[in-house]
């Protein structure tokens, strides 16, 4: 590839993801709901495992995983349901832009999207969970959020644009991107518990080696494989 | 005409074959073979689970192929091959799992313990089932084909990850052993059991992939096409 | 007398794996069988129509 064709490729992205985050921004309302649904899960988990405090900081990054999780499922089925309302994509198809700038556009705006997630739900977990909020922890949990919104957005991109067209679309999502996702969440998991409750043994590295591993083959594969679902149309 | 009748009977040659090899390995290990020094007798389910591990595995890469192929050339017999494999896939991992359970009770004491391998396999199998499932809601047949296929290679990241995490990671469940290192009176029983395993996985992928051609075709036959979407599992 | 660490008996696992092997793949292979015959004896499918490549 020459170097005039990847400036091209790359403007193209650009351009396409400048669309689509002006989309977001315009419907924001959907963001500031599904960012109040992730808060609601966090306290919903403090309740249900009680006033023990000791168990609520020992499951802490567990939950907090698992709010960001829910939230972003939400945010991919309404941005693709956007997509899909007056045949947007199909539009998109119509331009002189490839398979893998429309995938990497739409990743990148959608990984934007979550990525927002992340300074409103860590610290209220913390202060739900910890009880306090301590500045260079929720760096470090805003840090390995980014890694993660990277993971999740790929395949979610992917497997979205997919099943929006489906009827059983709200089934098919989670069924098809959490088990995916385990590696990701799982060290996800592991790496925020280690900020929240302290990383005596120095294992961060090796969490965050993981989440970079996964994040690369997942954008790598799914840009290539977006080009196919694309063509297939509706 | 030997031709002909050849390419009829090939995938039974490979069952019949198969099923023989696993009835002489199976008896040689149940008998003939001696109990492990440490295990005791509990190592003769080794014999079974091992090569039914190492066989899902390979079926599974055999799915990826196949699925590359499938979105390759579009054509419908890669996507029925890609089907009957993942399929077969899914029904190995499936007897992976409690093969393995009964080796664990008696040796670690458990049924499940959430360790790396018996965790990716778990995950392994949820993913490549999904696939099937998806394949039920899509009726428009394109679709479905490039739909399996793209899920089917995206669920393959998980099938090394299955394979080289008891090395990545210190695990209860051991690594790979090299034949040297075991009782050759054990490994001949594993290595016939290994190839019996592999010819029934190759005879069941051609029915299901015959099956599933047929299917195909007798959708493009029936006006409306949810008639013969049924989809087994 | 066994020597410490071995691990004694244990028959019931072993027969239970290898029944439970037999049981899954001839009940598997079975149910393709059945379902290819079924596929067969409809008369609105060609029987040939497997080999064919209609894409």
């Amino acid at each position: 590839m020459t170097l005039r064709t990847a400036g091209g490729i790359l403007a193209q992205v650009l351009a396409l993801a400048a669309k689509d985050l002006r989309l977001e921004w315009r419907n924001r309302s959907r963001i500031v709901a599904v960012v109040l649904f992730g808060v609601l899960v966090l306290l919903l988990f403090s309740l249900a495992v009680g006033p023990d405090s000791r168990a609520l900081v020992e499951a802490s990054g567990g939950f907090l995983v698992i709010a960001l999780l829910l939230s972003t499922t939400l945010g991919l089925q309404e941005s693709f349901r956007l997509e899909h309302a007056d045949g947007a994509l199909e539009g998109l198809r119509l331009l002189p832009a490839s398979g893998a700038a429309i995938f990497y556009a739409k990743a990148i705006s959608v990984a934007l999207t979550l990525l927002l997630l992340g300074p409103v739900l860590a610290p209220v977990a913390m202060i739900l969970y910890i009880g306090e909020v301590a500045l260079g922890g929720l760096a470090q949990l805003i840090g390995l959020w980014l890694l993660a919104a990277l993971g999740l957005a790929a395949p979610g991109v992917l497997y979205a644009g997919m099943t929006s067209r489906l009827r059983s679309q709200d089934v098919l999502l989670p069924l098809l991107l959490y088990p995916l996702e385990v590696p990701v969440l799982l060290s996800l998991v592991k790496a925020f518990g280690l900020v929240l409750r302290g990383d005596p043994m120095e294992q961060m590295g090796s969490w965050v080696t993981i989440l970079l591993v996964f994040v690369g083959v997942y954008w790598l594969l799914c840009g290539i494989l977006f080009e196919y679902v694309l063509e297939e149309g509706t | 005409m030997l031709k002909r009748a050849l390419k009829r009977l090939w995938p039974g040659i490979f069952g019949f074959s198969g099923l023989l090899m696993l009835l002489v390995g199976s008896t040689l290990a149940l008998s003939w073979a001696p109990p492990e020094r440490h295990m005791g007798d509990v190592s003769r389910i080794f014999s079974i689970h091992v090569p039914v591990a190492q066989n899902a595995l390979l079926v599974l890469l055999f799915a990826f192929c196949f699925a590359i192929a499938s979105l390759w050339t579009g054509r419908r017999r890669w996507d029925a091959a890609t089907t009957a494999a993942v399929e077969v896939g899914v029904v190995l991992t499936l007897l992976l799992l409690p093969t393995g359970m009964l080796w664990a009770r008696p040796t670690w004491g458990v049924w499940w313990t959430w360790d790396v391998r018996l965790t990716t396999s778990l995950i392994g199998l949820i993913l490549f089932a999904t696939v099937l499932a998806l394949r039920s809601f899509v009726e428009d047949e394109g679709r479905r084909a490039t739909w399996t296929a793209v899920t089917t290679i995206v669920a393959f990241v998980d099938v090394p990850l299955i394979y080289f995490c008891v090395r990545w990671w210190r695990s209860l469940h051991q690594v790979q052993s090299s034949p040297e290192t075991v009782d050759a009176m054990m490994v001949l029983p594993y290595r016939i059991n290994a190839f019996g395993v592999l010819f029934l996985a190759i005879y069941l992928i051609a029915l299901r992939s015959r099956l599933e051609m047929r299917r195909l075709a007798g959708e493009e036959v029936a006006p409306p096409p949810r008639l013969a979407s049924s989809t087994a599992l | 007398m066994a020597p410490q660490g071995v691990i004694v008996g244990g028959w019931s696992y072993v027969i239970a794996t290898y029944a439970l092997s037999a049981v899954v793949l001839s009940a598997y292979a079975g149910t393709l069988l059945l379902r290819l015959r079924r596929t067969r004896h409809d008369p609105s499918r060609d029987p040939s129509a497997g080999e064919g490549d209609a894409t």
